[in-house]
């Protein structure tokens, strides 16, 4: 029993390496190229546990500017973009404004020793979409993808691949989404 | 390290004005804003070797992938150790596909095309395809494979592993392709060689 313990905790450092000098390998500045949705759409409503087993469902998040991003600890793209969400929400964090990082397929056990590898601790709410049903629902076809929704919950501005979300345009465009008496 | 730079082929309409004469400067100018440039590039601590062709529209990076990280990226996540090593048995490549256009794009990987060292063409094995036999096996894992096709906006990119029927360190040439604003464009990345099993 062990051994098979030890077998795949071998072959999870093994992959986080691999998928770390991979993204070494092909690091290049990200983009914060935002596309504006013509017509804004309203996803399903999702429920969804974080890492502390706390639930968070998207509709209590009305009222907020919400960047919903989509990710997994194999993705390179996904992990060089966090750092960025994090400056973001720290940079916002008194705005009405929240980061979910909806994570694909892995589970708490696996993300967990995952995280205190990065360059910086998210301190937004890490959420687990273990059957993807959620990510289908967006309409997700590739890691990293997100999404960022109004006050009202519709979303406005889409990306496919990562992107540095603390750019000031990226910035600029969510504080203009923010209610006009909370706008700094 | 940079191992060698060169231009390669070009997209449709640049080869064409290329083969019909015309002008010198209308060639060089045409070909200037549709070459496509390949860099090779070996990991100087692993060894292996990627290729990225650039593209004023599109750009595309090949990136060599050993099957032992192939093997442990899908038994770490719940695939039954016979279909790990059966993905693991073929030739894999981290790629990633922008958009560098200033414009909407798309592509669509069951149009991509490779021919082997002899001769033999071949498509990429579809992500498609591969959720199909895995559905079938009752696996119901979905992610680190490229998707089939996508629609790009300006500033969009992916990543993920596309797969080819062929052997380790076997070489092979791609040509990709995508279309933009109507009109579909193709380049060809040569002597691409899938990485060894060590």
């Amino acid at each position: 029993m062990h051994r098979i313990a030890d077998t795949s905790k071998l072959s999870y450092l093994l992959c986080l390496c691999l998928c770390l000098s991979a993204g070494a390998l092909t690091a290049q500045p990200l983009g914060h190229t935002l596309t504006r949705l013509d017509k804004p759409f309203t996803p399903e409503n999702f429920v969804l546990k974080d890492l502390d087993g706390e639930t968070h469902e998207l509709a209590d998040y009305r009222g907020k500017v919400v960047l919903v991003n989509f990710w997994g600890t194999w993705c390179p793209p996904c992990i060089e973009e966090m750092p960025s969400m994090e400056r973001l929400y720290q940079t916002l964090g008194d705005q009405p404004f929240t980061v979910l990082a909806v994570n694909q397929w892995e589970t708490e056990e696996h993300v967990f020793p995952f995280m205190g590898q990065l360059e910086v601790y998210p301190s937004f709410p890490i959420l687990f979409d273990p059957t993807s049903r959620i990510a289908e629902a967006f309409g997700v076809k590739g890691l990293p993808s997100s999404f960022i929704l109004d006050p009202e919950g519709r979303v406005v501005y889409v990306a496919q691949g990562g992107r540095n979300f603390d750019h000031p345009e990226v910035v600029k465009l969510i504080t203009d989404l923010l209610p006009a008496t909370t706008t700094p | 390290m940079l191992h060698n730079t060169k231009m390669i082929h070009l997209s449709s309409s640049c080869g064409f004005a290329c083969r019909s004469g015309a002008g010198l400067a209308l060639l060089v100018f045409s070909c200037a804003i549709t070459a496509a440039t390949v860099e090779k590039h070996i990991d100087p601590e692993t060894g292996l070797a990627s290729w990225k062709a650039t593209h004023p529209d599109f750009s595309l990076e090949l990136i060599q992938v050993l099957p032992d990280y192939i093997r442990a990226t899908y038994a770490t996540r719940g695939l039954p150790k016979a279909e790990a090593e059966r993905i693991a048995s073929w030739c894999v490549f981290g790629t990633i596909v922008r958009n560098t256009s200033d414009t909407p794009l798309s592509w669509n990987l069951a149009d991509w095309q490779y021919r082997s060292a002899d001769g033999e063409p071949g498509r990429p094995k579809l992500k498609s395809e591969w959720l199909a036999e895995w559905r079938q096996a009752g696996i119901p894992f979905k992610w680190t494979l490229l998707t089939d096709e996508q629609t790009f906006q300006v500033g969009d990119w992916s990543q993920g592993f596309t797969t080819y029927d062929l052997q380790h360190d076997e070489t092979f040439d791609l040509t990709w392709s995508w279309t933009r604003e109507g009109k579909t464009s193709t380049g060809t990345i040569e002597g691409v060689r899938c990485a060894p099993d060590r």
